[in-house]
């Protein structure tokens, strides 16, 4: 699927109007990635401040990037991750992984689970730009 | 041992027994046993008097230190001020540390703040008067400026922390040290712990990301499979010694010098030695002989390198040729 994905993003724009939902537990993580989101073009950026939130709001409406923390209370960014992944009607959102947790055992805990992509904080626009673009294609 | 009281000595017109009914010659059979067994008695009793009043003595010494460990114990606490250290140094580093993440916070979202605006100013939102743009941007930069002075208190609240901390760490470690504490066995993790575990959640690393972005890049570029442990993945030193090799078997044996032949070792396990013998210089002409064993009784030190034949012969060959 993310491979037909990334074939068709090659040749085809990304809809900048489609809904991103950013999930941290910091507001000002959250002020941070949305600005940059919509400095990169998104016009449609929501927030959750935790997992559970998210699911939530997963399960309302659908999404076509979610960009999540790890490190949340009371569910976690693995927690909510591996809960899409199991969800028939959501396993196919696209997940980027945005995160502190920097140990090797992390990142492949995340690929095992199903993540399309995994950045470590502090980052920049142009390495978040980087990692959309590998899930999703050109924009 | 049981008598029959009636009977009473015969010297005495009686039955021939004592008055109290006990056989005399039993009596003096049994007095010296009994007298012996009193005897041993008295002194089993005042051995284990000795014994009891020794470990009266040692349990009393014993409390008597465990008293004064106690007493030693009870000064170090006092001197770790333990209520000073729960009422007063741990609220205290709490509230700073909160104080840090509010003030980090507030100071973010006015920079934030600042960023936004100025992102949103336009030259026709001030009539295209640049002047009046400019003064807007560096009201906004000054704002900015001024929020960047969190950084300054930031600090001194972290170094109060910092010192609780080591105060605590140092009493504590005082403390370990006089009642001779050893750290015990870690017990199974708490609900919490265990959670933090199963779920990965081990919080950023000190000096920056364990795994750096570009090594995250390659292993999603590369595929999980792929991914060896660092030391896996290194290669193996160029300088490595090779193991010894046996020669191959079917090779002839080595002619042996004659002194050696006596204890050798056996053939197959003689590895080739290095000659000692110079290599053998190639055969020359007859007039290079020539010239050569000239050079040679030549009272100047010169050569016999190869190289340093031609000249030399040069030199000698006029003579040579003449005579």
């Amino acid at each position: 699927m993310l491979g037909s994905l990334r074939k068709v993003g090659r040749y085809m724009a990304i809809d900048m109007s489609m809904p991103v939902l950013v999930v941290d537990d910091y507001k000002t993580m959250l002020r941070i990635i949305s600005n940059l989101l919509k400095q990169l073009g998104f016009e449609n950026v929501e927030e959750a401040s935790d997992g559970t939130e998210a699911l939530d709001k997963m399960k309302k409406s659908s999404y076509g990037l979610v960009i999540s923390d790890w490190n949340m209370e009371p569910m976690t960014g693995y927690e909510l991750l591996l809960k899409v992944r199991a969800d028939d009607g959501l396993k196919r959102t696209p997940f980027i992984m945005v995160t502190a947790e920097s140990k090797t055992e992390n990142v492949i805990a995340a690929k095992k689970a199903g993540v399309n992509n995994y950045i470590v904080k502090p980052f920049n626009a142009a390495t978040l730009k980087q990692k959309i673009t590998a899930v999703l294609g050109d924009f | 041992m049981a008598l029959p009281a009636s009977k009473t000595p015969e010297s005495q017109g009686g039955t021939g027994y004592a008055p109290d009914g006990f056989d005399p010659a039993m009596v003096g059979e049994l007095e010296p046993k009994l007298i012996n067994l009193m005897q041993q008695s008295e002194a089993l009793v005042a051995l284990m008097r000795g014994f009891f009043q020794q470990l009266d003595k040692r349990r009393s010494e014993e409390f008597s230190i465990i008293a004064g460990y106690i007493a030693k114990a009870k000064e170090e606490i006092r001197e770790m001020r333990p209520h000073d250290i729960s009422q007063e140094r741990i609220p205290t580093a709490g509230a700073e540390l909160e104080a840090i993440t509010r003030d980090t916070e507030n100071a973010t979202h006015t920079i934030m703040n600042c960023a936004e605006a100025m992102m949103g100013f336009s030259i026709d939102q001030f009539g295209g008067d640049a002047g009046a743009y400019k003064t807007a941007v560096d009201d906004e930069v000054m704002k900015i400026f001024e929020a960047c002075s969190f950084q300054d208190i930031t600090g001194q609240r972290v170094s109060k922390v910092v010192n609780v901390l080591k105060q605590i760490e140092e009493r504590v470690g005082r403390l370990a040290n006089t009642l001779g504490v050893e750290d015990s066995v870690p017990q199974e993790m708490t609900a919490e712990e265990k959670r933090r575990h199963d779920l990965l959640l081990n919080g950023p690393a000190i000096g920056g990301p364990e795994t750096k972005q570009d090594a995250i890049d390659a292993m999603f570029d590369t595929g999980f499979d792929e991914v060896q442990p660092y030391e896996a993945s290194v290669n193996p030193t160029p300088w490595r010694l090779k193991p010894l090799q046996r020669p191959p078997s079917n090779l002839p044996p080595r002619p042996l010098n004659r002194s050696l032949r006596r204890n050798r070792p056996p053939r197959r396990w003689l590895l080739p030695l290095p000659s000692l013998r110079p290599p053998r210089r190639p055969r020359l002409r007859r007039r290079k002989r020539k010239a050569i064993r000239r050079t040679i009784s030549m009272p100047c030190s010169i050569s016999l390198r190869k190289t340093w034949v031609k000249p030399i012969r040069r030199t000698i060959s006029t003579p040579c040729s003449t005579r």
